[in-house]
Order: structure tokens, then C-alpha cells, then sequence
């Protein structure tokens, strides 16, 4: 991204004479803005109202219980708590409304510990309590407080008890998001990080058999059975190509298990036409977190296998042969190589991938 | 017409095509520019802040008016948004915008609001990261931190090609 080039982009956008004039004239009457005056507290008691009258008020977990029935079952304060908090959430990253960084070993930890939670209903003993103000906190306590809109970690690391409530805690705010939305009419499904359900194919039709094009490629590549094991959500979505541009019909598709996104996800793009790959890649925190580091040497050393692993994916994958040039990429971290990335030119083609070097597994495959 | 009124109109002058093209691809909607950008003004009508220079003056006011965005957009989560050929027709452009121009504005213009007012201020309004974290009232690190997520988002959707279209 080149500050250069975006620098000035918005120059020549003026505002109207008119508008000017409204303003002023406004001001001068120290007329407040209709939007400034009603629409917030209108929305905020309307949402409320819809979540103190769906509320199931059920009360404690029981015995055995899935996920789904433990966030259906919150106390009334319950949700209202969460219903707020949601209302007050504008992080544009989830981390921004933390106290402070996850440490890498209590995400590598809570990767694990939300497997227990959704799969086998581990629950925590406590739920993270919902403050008004600071002074309530006791020290080291994990606890949410609506003064400053932070989830308040303890400065240790957290235990596993602690873990297993940041996942609750997760899982009640994804739960009451979707709530939101049904409560503005919307369908909470039509959103990808927000439904509980893979998409569901016609069997014969494009999106199936992309399906299980994609599922046969994670299977070669990462050795995964998505289809014996039903715990992957599989989101299928066609976008059509614009002639204009230049690019053609594909499916987009994303497996992912529900859990926090710090776990292991895969996207796929294949060309509509013949379901071959045009992407491939690993998201999540765990493939970067659960990789071995090397130095630049041991890294460059590499290369000369890695250049063999890269041409042969290239052409499985696009047919493309004889590469005209082989650029590696300087990893960020030079003292710290985990990975190292690879541009592959054919003429206006060009292949991108990122192999984990531990294992020489690709992570990202990219063909332009 | 008194003192304070010409200083506003004077104000307004200056300042309104600034904070226009600053809140106006945060909030994707002319409306809702037009009230944040008029209670930034009233905020400094009524207010009437003492400034060290024109500088400080102008920081004020973008601050001012991100703080409104932000309170608006924190209530009114699904207002209506143009999408950018719209927004287009909606806009005053001097010289129009190249295809180029074009194609980066609608990359930004798809950012989270929290992302695109500091890819705003820092790669269009030519700020640094300190002047950015003392606009935004945040961390100098946040501010990298926001602008790393905002170029790996414009990565992704750049070689994802967002020319796409869902069907």
C-alpha cells in the first residue's frame, strides 16, 4: 500500500455552497441535528425492549447441555448485560476491547479449550460478570466493565477456568449478535460469521460439486475429512465475473468450526468452469502461532526444495509450466522465519504461494 | 453579524470540504454527514475553544467530528449506505475521478469505519501515525495496529479482486 498513491485521493471532493449555508444558518440557530437528538435513544430502549421480552430466563446451566441451549437459556440480567454490551461494541478488532494482548500460549490454549466447549460441553464454573465501573473490579479479576468498554484480563496468565469463561464470554456475545438482527427483522444466517448451518447444496448443482472439489483438495493437501466429521461449518457462495475486468465465475468457499477464529480456517476460490483452485488459504492464529521459526540461513537454505514444491503446485493446479522468473519474498522477521513466500511469473500470469517451513506445508496458493 | 458568527462562517469555509471528505466515506451517507459535520460546528459555535494556532484549530475540529461519527455509527449500526457509484453522483467532484482513483476509493470505502478514519488521515490526509493517534484520542500503537489490519484487508481484497459480485 503506497501512501504516495492515495495521498490527495479525496482532493477534489467539495462540499456545496449550499450546504455550507445550511450549516451556518444552523449553528446560528444552534439547531441540533435530528439524528443527534432521537435516533439514539429510540434505538437503544427499542433494542433493550426486544431483549428483556425474548429473554428465556431459565437460569443456570444444566447437567448436560449443548451450547446452543446454554446461550438460549441465559438469566434475564444475563442477557440484558450482553445485550448492551453488544450495543456498545464498536472495535473494529476484537482485541481492541481487551485490557490487554492474549498472550500466544493462552490462545494456543483457548484453541484447544474451545474444541471442549462446543464439542463436549465443558463449560466454565463461572460467567465473566458485568461491571459498571472500575472500582467494582477485584484485582485479577477477568471481568467486563462498561465504564471504558473493556474486557479486563488479569495481568497472569489466565487459567484454564478463566479461558473456558473469555469463551463464554465470546460465545454469548456472538449469541446475542445474532439476536440483534433478528430482532431488526434480518435473517442472522445470511451473515457468514453469525450462522450456525453450512450451506445447504442441491445435490448435482455447481455449489455441491464445488463442494466436494474443495473438500477432495483439503483432503490431498491437509489431510482433513471435512465430510466424516461433522463439526465444519462449509459456507458456499457463487460470485459471477465481470467481463469488463477481465475475471471469470467462482465459488468461494469457507470451512471453519465455531469457536473464536483463532482456530484453524480454510478459504477456497475455484474457477466455476472446472473447479480448479485460483486460492487456497489457511486463516487463523494457530497456523502462525504453531509454527517453528528458523533463521534467514536456515530459511534460505530452503528455498531450493521449496522452488521444486512451489513450480509442481503451480502447475497441478493451473497447468502453467516453466516458470519465467522465481521471486522469494524477504520475510518480515528476517531472524524469525516461519514461512516464506514465493512469486512464480509466466508471462502476465503469476502464481503466489506461502509455505510453513517446519513442514514445507503451502498455506497460501494464489493465481492470478 | 457579530464577531463570533463571522469566525464560524469563516470556520465552516475552511473547514467543512475537509471534514466532509473525511466523515463522508466513513458514514457513506450524505444525511448523516451533513449532521456530524453540523455538531462538530455547533460543538465549536457554542463551545467557542481556545486554540494555540491554526493547526490546533484544525486537529480540534477533525477530532471533533471522528468523536461524532463514532457516536453516530455506534447507534445507527445498519443505516442506510450508498454504495460508491452512488455516492458519486451525490458528490461534488472538481475534476471527476480517474479510474485509478476509483478503484483505491472503493477499497477504502468497504474498510470498517474504525480502520478507514485512521487509513484516512494517515495515507490520504497525509498524517503521521502521532498526529493520527493525537486526532483519534488513541495509542500511537493502535494506530499502526489499525493501519497493519487496513493493509492486509486491502491486500486480501485487492488480490481477491473485488470486482466480484455476489450472486
Amino acid at each position: 500500500m503506497n501512501r504516495n498513491e492515495y495521498q490527495g485521493l479525496l482532493d477534489n471532493i467539495e462540499i456545496s455552497e449550499g450546504m455550507k449555508r445550511d450549516l451556518y444558518e444552523n449553528c446560528v440557530r444552534k439547531k441540533r441535528a435530528a439524528d443527534f437528538t432521537f435516533r439514539h435513544s429510540q434505538m437503544l430502549s427499542a433494542f433493550i425492549a426486544v431483549f428483556t421480552v425474548c429473554v428465556l430466563s431459565v437460569g443456570a446451566a444444566a447437567a448436560v447441555m449443548t451450547v446452543r441451549e446454554r446461550l438460549e437459556s441465559m438469566s434475564e440480567k444475563e442477557y440484558n448485560d450482553y445485550a448492551m454490551e453488544v450495543e456498545n461494541d464498536d472495535f473494529a478488532a476484537v482485541d481492541e476491547g481487551f485490557s490487554r494482548e492474549l498472550t500466544d500460549g493462552e490462545i494456543v490454549r483457548i484453541i484447544k479449550l474451545e474444541r471442549e466447549y462446543y464439542d463436549n460441553s465443558v463449560f466454565p464454573e463461572q460467567s465473566v460478570p458485568h461491571l459498571q465501573t472500575r472500582s467494582e473490579r477485584k484485582e485479577g479479576q477477568l471481568a467486563y466493565v462498561a465504564e471504558d468498554n473493556l474486557l479486563y484480563f488479569p495481568e497472569e496468565e489466565m487459567d484454564d477456568e478463566q479461558l473456558l469463561e473469555f469463551i463464554d464470554h465470546d460465545a454469548k456475545k456472538w449469541y446475542m449478535n445474532r439476536q440483534a438482527l433478528i430482532a431488526e427483522g434480518e435473517d442472522p444466517d445470511g451473515y457468514a460469521y453469525l450462522t450456525y448451518e453450512s450451506t445447504p447444496l442441491a445435490e448435482g448443482r455447481g455449489e455441491a460439486r464445488a463442494r466436494e472439489a474443495a473438500e477432495n483438495c483439503l483432503k490431498e493437501l491437509y489431510g482433513i475429512d471435512i465430510a466424516a466429521d461433522g463439526r465444519w461449518i462449509v459456507l458456499v457462495e457463487f460470485f459471477e465475473g465481470n467481463a469488463e475486468s477481465g475475471t471469470e465465475d467462482l465459488y468461494q468457499l469457507d470451512f471453519f468450526m465455531k469457536g473464536t477464529g483463532y482456530a484453524t480456517s480454510y478459504r477456497l476460490r475455484l474457477r466455476a468452469d472446472d473447479f480448479s483452485p485460483i486460492m487456497i488459504c489457511l486463516n487463523g492464529l494457530e497456523p502462525e502461532l504453531c509454527a517453528r521459526s528458523y533463521s534467514a540461513e536456515a530459511a534460505e537454505a530452503m528455498q531450493v526444495e521449496l522452488r521444486e514444491e512451489a513450480i509442481r503446485y503451480a502447475e497441478e493446479f493451473t497447468g502453467l509450466t516453466e516458470p519465467d522468473e522465481i521471486c522469494f519474498e524477504e520475510e518480515e522477521d528476517p531472524a524469525q522465519c516461519a514461512f516464506q513466500s514465493v512469486e512464480l511469473m509466466y508471462g502476465e500470469r503469476s502464481v503466489y504461494l506461502r509455505f510453513r517451513l517446519e513442514d514445507q506445508q503451502l498455506t497460501v496458493f494464489s493465481a492470478q | 453579524m457579530n464577531v463570533q458568527n463571522d469566525e464560524l462562517r469563516w470556520v465552516i469555509d475552511q473547514y467543512s470540504s475537509l471534514l466532509y471528505r473525511i466523515c463522508f466515506p466513513i458514514l457513506k451517507n450524505e444525511q448523516d454527514t451533513k449532521d456530524v459535520l453540523q455538531e462538530t460546528f455547533l460543538t465549536y459555535y457554542t463551545k467557542s475553544p481556545v486554540f494555540s494556532g491554526e493547526n490546533h484549530r484544525k486537529a480540534w475540529l477533525i477530532r471533533i467530528s471522528q468523536n461524532k461519527c463514532r457516536e453516530f455509527l455506534r447507534f445507527h449500526k445498519r443505516h442506510a449506505c450508498l454504495p460508491l457509484d452512488e455516492m458519486e453522483e451525490k458528490l461534488l467532484i472538481a475534476d471527476g475521478f480517474g479510474r485509478n482513483e476509483r478503484d483505491l476509493l472503493a477499497l477504502v470505502w468497504e474498510l470498517d469505519y474504525k480502520l478507514k478514519s485512521v487509513v484516512i488521515l494517515y495515507y490520504i490526509e497525509g498524517y503521521s501515525t502521532e498526529e493520527v493517534a493525537g486526532l483519534l484520542k488513541i495509542s500511537t500503537a493502535a494506530v499502526r495496529k489499525r493501519l497493519q489490519r487496513a493493509r492486509e484487508t486491502l491486500k486480501k481484497e485487492y488480490e481477491g479482486e473485488l470486482v466480484y459480485e455476489s450472486k
